[in-house]
């Protein structure tokens, strides 16, 4: 198996909160708000990973975190086994390039004056990789390889000249400019119509298997996912609670949560209505986590230990684990 | 730049051009036109003063025998130098102040701004006099203290525009790609800003215009040059009243406006142009629907459509069909999920239906019964009657739809007490807390705004709103598409059983296949403004017979089956200005032949209250009449 583009070993994130009058005059314990906890992940060239849960989870602060936009407040950051914390300035913006996003939004993400051949031009001028006639063809070949054939009848558009689908190409092609080896995307198909997403969804996942490049889909769709990656990460409150194998962790879920998310997704099958196992309430506020296991007060399974001892990852399967004291025991 | 050729179509605009573009020409080609150059000296007669209107003077004479004609005509030369020298001035200070206010914000911003809020409260006027009384009445004097009192309020459009622009998806994402703040106001941030920053110099020059006329008019202009508020300010304290001379007071007044009237059109007119408002629309009525008479049998269906169909009237006056003869109907206690994607008209006809189109929208035929009763017929009074009493609407993003400065008992209260006014205020809170108990908010909580309320309960405050007047009908316009799945699955769950609990029908407008197969009865499927096909759910979702059902449902994901690779449909659904003229999905459709592209296929009947409108399903059934 290759080498890992990029590891995050055991990172933690969180934000100081805001205190008010009446918290400091109660007394209240100046609690951080744990965005992200302790989170282990490892991308390999060519993998599609899935990182899957409700707002609140901490899956946009760990995309952030991938990209380099944030910096952890404990653990570490790897790019090719190297820290990013002990970097040199040059260095990280040189890595900083290897890391691309795709938006969520690809009508509010373009500029409406910018034509698609400046949108794509614009990373390798900001980060001056490329000039004159290679800056052309770069553009070219990136509009290519998003799939928008011939590159120069797009050159000269404007992005309401294009359809959704179009549009999210655009996007995918300026982050494939800088030729990078990861490729974060943030909800990619959940603005555009049901009948195009799959366009986008086979671009992702061909640029992972033909081109090597690691895919990173944050998602809060389990379904639409399930077809296209190759590793799911399930998150809440900020841990990894489940991950493994897409296939297994669909099939054989061991965590309660996993198997709650799953349970609730709907299937266009109006006969097949599956037994629901609905959660009550809402994710708890990351600032006051629960002692023990953070799912206990709404888990259907939930046992005097998992009051008091927090679990950790343990193995279920090849390669499939999860944080519950009913699977390791 | 078309801004230009915009400017010149903008009705108001072309006046403004036009009386700018003499101004400008006059004062460009002053020496040339006028007949006397007022920096000679002249040695007046007494006859020469105050001289009224002749062939060699044609506007007459000022106090000491200069010609008015020449002295107006340079005039345009002092006013049109201090306005413009004076708006770029403010443009340059304003613009400046804005552009980092904007996007630094923070304290730094934050400082800015009450710096021009102290400027703004400053009475402009008053301070200049004070400024040019003390450091001397000079033209670039003036000009400078008219540019530095004038960017108030050019910073904070700026200031405004900035805020808006730097929030912006695609300035986030040039963050993320690794651009400086230089880059990105330079890039993004600056042309989004320029055409209001321009527009609002325009108006700038006027103001600057006036203020200099003021300042000469009291005494303070510079005394070494004509500008028109000297004229005046000579013809007023040197007897031109008493001497009956109206045209050395009238002629520079006219001038002033002349050229401020120029410049205000064409500054609202550019400002028309690069921020368009919306103004005419709003300001003219919904238009009614017409009444189509009924044919046969009152619909007994709690909600019947009947062959609406649904205009959309541009600015411009063109025409885009948005619903096009949609039939369907939702029985007592029914739930009926309309799926399409954007643009399918799914959540126009329900609008139509309930007659809340936004503007331009326009009912051009069908009709809606809910019970029989024709919802078109209905006069104003017996459609507020209606709405909420008997048909009421769960909007999609709940936080929009809730009033934030009032709580949200006291929401659903006014609601009760709008439709029934003779209710006791304490009877009417106490059904409020029973809707919100039913929808699953602590009756204590009621109490709170919505800011208070998380996503999910947003929602249920607006189911519990919805159902505050018993409505027969419900609709639910994508009532879960902005919240998680979990809560997804709460809230779909809260309106299955309510629906079922208090006999409801229900109309589910979703883009969601999947949601519809587990909530609802029955699906229409709307494609380009028509029904492509309506069944019950549980044969269309199995055996679907629309070439657009199935594509569609194989374009679905489905965790059953989570290996199945997705298949896009080729091409995008259809715009409503440029739908295709045969099948709405012919473009699209793999199976279209040469009719599909050509001609409208009817609507078959496959079996009871299952039909689809394919051409391929016309040899096993008859179309229905």
């Amino acid at each position: 198996m290759a080498d890992p583009v990029l590891e995050l070993d055991a990172v933690s994130v969180s934000f100081p909160r805001p205190r008010s009058l009446v918290d400091f005059f109660a007394r209240r314990p100046n609690n951080d708000v744990r965005a992200v906890d302790q989170v282990s992940l490892e991308l390999r060239p060519g993998e599609v990973l899935a990182v899957v849960g409700e707002s609140g989870c901490g899956k946009t602060t760990t995309a952030n975190l991938i990209m380099g936009l944030l910096a952890p407040s404990a653990g570490r950051v790897l790019v090719h086994g190297e820290n990013l914390a002990e970097l040199s300035a040059g260095q990280l913006r040189r890595s900083r390039r290897k890391m691309q996003m795709v938006f969520q939004d690809p009508y509010e993400s373009l500029n409406p004056r910018m034509t698609v051949g400046q949108i794509v031009a614009e990373p390798l001028q900001v980060h001056k990789a490329a000039t004159g006639v290679e800056l052309v063809s770069r553009i070219a070949t990136a509009l290519d390889r998003a799939g928008l054939r011939p590159p120069e009848r797009y050159l000269g558009v404007r992005p309401n000249e294009l359809s959704g689908g179009q549009r999210q190409r655009v996007v995918i092609a300026s982050a494939l400019a800088l030729e990078p080896e990861v490729l974060v995307a943030d909800e990619p198909v959940s603005m555009l119509d049901v009948s195009i997403r799959a366009d986008i969804l086979n671009l992702l996942a061909s640029l992972a298997r033909q081109q090597g490049i690691a895919v990173v889909m944050i998602t809060h769709d389990m379904s639409t996912v399930a077809a296209y990656s190759d590793r799911i990460a399930v998150m809440y409150l900020g841990r990894i609670v489940e991950t493994g194998p897409t296939l297994s962790v669909l099939t054989t879920p061991s965590h309660p949560y996993t198997r709650a998310l799953l349970s609730v997704v709907p299937v266009p099958h109006p006969s097949q209505r599956k037994p629901r196992i609905i959660l009550s309430g809402e994710t708890p506020d990351p600032g006051r986590i629960p002692p023990g296991c953070r799912f206990n007060p709404r888990c259907p399974v939930v046992f005097d230990r998992c009051h008091i001892d927090d679990p950790r990852l343990m193995p279920v399967g090849e390669g499939h684990a999860a944080a519950c004291w009913l699977v390791g025991g | 730049m078309n801004l230009g050729r915009r400017l010149w179509a903008h009705r108001l605009g072309r006046i403004g051009v036009f009386l700018l573009g003499i101004s400008v020409l006059v004062a460009t080609f002053a020496p040339v036109l006028a007949p006397f150059d007022p920096s000679e000296n002249v040695r007046p007669t007494i006859d020469d003063i105050y001289a009224g209107p002749s062939a060699e003077h044609p506007l007459g004479t000022d106090d000491a025998g200069y010609d008015v004609l020449s002295l107006l005509i340079y005039g345009s030369r002092v006013s049109l130098l201090v306005g413009f020298s004076g708006a770029i001035i403010a443009l340059f200070i304003g613009g400046l102040i804005g552009l980092v206010a904007g996007f630094r914000g923070g304290k730094l911003g934050n400082g800015l701004m009450r710096f021009t809020d102290f400027f703004l409260v400053i009475p402009d006027l008053a301070l200049q006099i004070v400024i040019v009384a003390i450091i001397g009445q000079s033209l670039q004097n003036i000009i400078i203290v008219i540019g530095a009192l004038g960017w108030t309020t050019t910073a904070r459009l700026v200031r405004a525009q900035t805020l808006s622009v730097r929030e912006r998806k695609f300035v986030m994402r040039a963050r993320a790609v690794g651009a400086s703040d230089s880059y990105i106001l330079r890039r993004h941030v600056f042309p989004q800003v320029l055409p209001l920053m321009l527009a609002n110099t325009v108006l700038t020059v006027s103001l600057a215009i006036l203020s200099e006329s003021t300042l000469a008019f009291i005494g303070l202009g510079d005394p070494t040059v004509t500008s028109w508020g000297q004229m005046l300010n000579y013809a007023f304290n040197r007897g031109a009243v008493s001497a009956g001379a109206w045209w050395a007071l009238i002629t520079p007044g006219l001038a002033i406006v002349w050229v401020v009237l120029g410049v205000t059109l064409v500054g609202n007119a550019l400002e028309d142009i690069v921020n368009p408002r919306q103004g005419r629309h709003h300001m003219e009525p919904e238009p009614v629907p017409p009444v189509v008479p009924l044919v046969g049998e009152a619909p007994r269906a709690a909600l019947a459509i009947r062959n609406l169909t649904v205009d959309f009237v541009g600015p411009d006056g063109t025409r885009s069909r948005a619903v096009d003869g949609v039939i369907f109907e939702v029985d007592k206690g029914e739930a009926l999920g309309l799926v399409g994607e954007s643009g399918s008209g799914k959540t126009t006809a329900m609008l139509a239906a309930l007659r809340l189109l936004p503007p331009g929208g326009e009912v051009v035929g069908g009709a809606v019964y809910l019970h029989g009763e024709n919802v078109f017929a209905l006069d104003d009074d017996e459609l507020r009657a209606t709405r909420w009493t008997r048909m009421a609407l769960v909007f999609q993003g709940a936080m929009n739809a809730l009033n934030p400065v009032r709580s949200v008992e006291d929401q659903i209260v006014e609601a009760i007490q709008t439709h029934f006014p003779e209710m006791a205020a304490a009877k009417a809170r106490g059904r409020a807390g029973e809707l919100l108990q039913l929808v699953g908010i602590d009756g204590d909580r009621g109490s709170e705004y919505p800011h208070q309320f998380s996503g999910g309960m947003r929602q249920r405050a607006m189911i519990a709103l919805a159902l505050a007047c018993d409505p027969e009908v419900i609709v639910a316009d994508e009532p879960t598409t902005a919240l998680d799945v979990m809560i997804q699955a709460q809230v779909m769950e809260l309106l299955d059983r309510l629906r079922r609990q208090l006999g409801m029908g229900m109309v589910l407008i979703t883009h969601d296949l999947a949601l519809v197969a587990e909530t609802c009865e029955r699906v229409v499927v709307m494609y380009g403004g028509i029904v492509a096909e309506q069944g019950a759910v549980n044969e269309v979702f199995t055996t679907p017979r629309h070439p657009y059902t199935r594509l569609l449902l194989e374009a679905f994901p489905d965790l059953d089956d989570p290996t199945r690779p997705l298949v896009s449909i080729p091409g995008t659904p259809p715009r409503p200005d440029q739908l295709p003229p045969g099948c709405r999905f012919a473009p699209r459709c793999p199976q279209a032949f040469d009719r599909c592209h050509v001609e409208k296929p009817p609507s078959y009947p496959i079996a009871d209250r299952w039909e689809a409108a394919c051409f391929l399903l016309e040899d096993r059934v008859e179309a229905r009449g």
